[in-house]
């Protein structure tokens, strides 16, 4: 013990921090699912409007929030009894995006259903509520690129604020996969990349 | 390995520490100041439109929300050079600017082309509230101020069933119990805080 | 750097294992007792030796909580613990500046 440096004392906490923090990264599963899942949403819509389909329900929408919302908790809960480690980061970004997610579940379906919000303003509302989740976020991680999304996410929200029409549904359907699915794919391979 | 890497990773371990340590010097009169803003504006178009003066209360809007942004930028900075700023800090700062922002887009944008009725910012504005608060709460592990989050989000819900000149009434009283009374409560902790310190 | 002086450190931190144990616990919010054995790589008695130290000088707090009926031990740094660990770095540094 006695021929150890204070260096060396320096870079043992250092790795030993840096290992723990890799023990806890996100591993992107709930963005890419939330993503994919508002991505069939959004072109059932599309589709249903353009080929006359049934598809455009709102029976679509209840299903398909519902499933990412069991799978959410379902996730949260079993965390909670594995529960090996919890770190501050960690509950901040749950907190960001289960209050994101009932922030925009509201919006859906309650506004919707009190005929305060038309159909034509979702979009833009819910592509400006994830620009707040995204930029907290990047602080979080302390990550430029995930604050870039929040950026795009507020252009594409103000962008679609001017497109009353069908082809609104189609952008928020493609800035689903290009700013949510995407991003998700990168912090799964990231967080497999930590693993190893 | 020399000097400079040792104080490298000293400034890394520094900055986890410091993250830990979770601490927050806030001085709450961003929230006073935010908040009796909001009010001054729902109150004059409730009175106006009560009393029957009409004019786009939009403009209200308009000059309000500038003045409101620039004191919160003004605040931010002096108390910036008066505590260093931690990371619960930077996160409640990001929590407060990415609220704003949304608030922002949807206030103005919105209605300006049509999408959005005036009489939904309100419930839209205290939803995205609800959420802010219940981060906020998080951050700087406080439960109370992660409990007004459920007054927004309940609040905004009965907004967006009210549709008369009411809702501004509403608005203004959870303005007035959901933020400035809880930035009034923060700022006299923090000059508690203070006065210990000195 | 060999005038490495041992004794202004905090001798309750300063040992391999325990200066492990605290720089896992400030890096994050609790910690299982699994989770710490796998990560500072020691057995289930020398880890609850170090850890006991560690309790016993207010540095960690414990929190034994049944999780689906299995017993569960959490340990989270307490306040005297993160500044005891930010003193051990100050003295570091100024080991280094000297």
């Amino acid at each position: 013990m006695d021929d150890r440096t204070a260096i060396d004392e320096l870079v043992f906490i250092r790795k030993v921090i840096e290992d723990s923090k890799r023990s806890v990264v996100e591993n992107g599963k709930g963005y890419i699912l939330w993503g994919i899942l508002v991505f069939l949403g959004l072109m059932s819509v599309y589709l249903g409007y353009v080929f006359k389909l049934p598809t455009n329900s709102p029976w679509v929408w209840v299903v398909l929030i519902g499933f990412g919302w069991i799978y959410t908790l379902a996730s949260v809960f079993s965390k909670k009894h594995e529960k090996h480690v919890r770190t501050f980061a960690a509950k901040i970004l749950n907190s960001v995006w289960i209050s994101a997610g009932l922030s925009m579940t509201i919006i859906g379906f309650i506004a919707t259903s009190s005929g305060m919000i038309n159909g034509l303003a979702l979009s833009p509302l819910m592509s400006t509520v994830l620009g707040a989740a995204y930029f907290i976020s990047g602080t979080v991680y302390d990550s430029k690129w995930v604050k870039l999304l929040a950026l795009g996410w507020w252009c594409g929200g103000i962008a679609m604020f001017f497109i009353a029409n069908i082809v609104q549904i189609l952008i928020m359907a493609l800035m689903m996969l290009a700013l949510q699915v995407i991003p998700g794919f990168i912090f799964y391979l990231s967080s497999k990349k930590e693993i190893k | 390995m020399n000097e400079k890497t040792a104080l490298e990773e000293l400034q890394f371990i520094r900055q986890i520490i410091e993250e830990t340590k979770k601490a927050v010097i806030y001085n709450g009169k961003d929230y006073i100041f935010w908040g009796v803003l909001i009010i001054l504006g729902m109150m004059s178009t409730y009175i106006f439109h009560m009393s029957g003066v009409h004019f786009n209360y939009f403009w209200i809007w308009v000059v309000l929300i500038p003045i409101g942004w620039i004191f919160s930028i003004y605040n931010r900075i002096k108390l910036k050079e008066k505590h260093p700023s931690t990371y619960s800090g930077k996160l409640i700062g990001a929590v407060w600017a990415a609220a704003g922002i949304a608030m922002t887009i949807v206030g103005f944008i919105g209605p300006m082309m049509g999408t959005i009725k005036p009489m939904a910012i309100s419930p839209i504005a205290c939803i995205i509230m609800g959420s802010a608060y219940f981060v906020s709460g998080k951050i700087v592990e406080v439960k109370w101020i992660g409990n007004l989050s459920f007054g927004w989000w309940i609040g905004g819900i009965v907004l967006l069933f009210v549709t008369s000149i009411h809702s501004f009434l509403i608005m203004a009283l959870l303005m007035l119990f959901f933020q400035t009374l809880p930035g009034i409560i923060i700022y006299r902790k923090y000059k508690q805080t203070m006065a210990i310190k000195a | 750097m060999n005038d490495f002086d041992y004794q202004q450190l905090d001798d309750v931190i300063h040992s391999r294992i325990r200066l492990a144990l605290m720089a896992l616990l400030i890096s994050v919010e609790e910690a299982e007792f699994n989770f710490l054995k796998e990560k500072v790589n020691a057995t289930d008695g020398n880890l609850s030796v170090h850890l006991k130290k560690l309790e016993e000088a207010n540095y960690i707090s414990v929190k034994k909580e049944f999780i689906d009926r299995k017993p569960k031990t959490v340990y989270s740094l307490t306040k005297t613990g993160i500044k005891a660990f930010e003193l051990y770095v100050a003295q570091l540094e100024k080991l280094i500046k000297k």
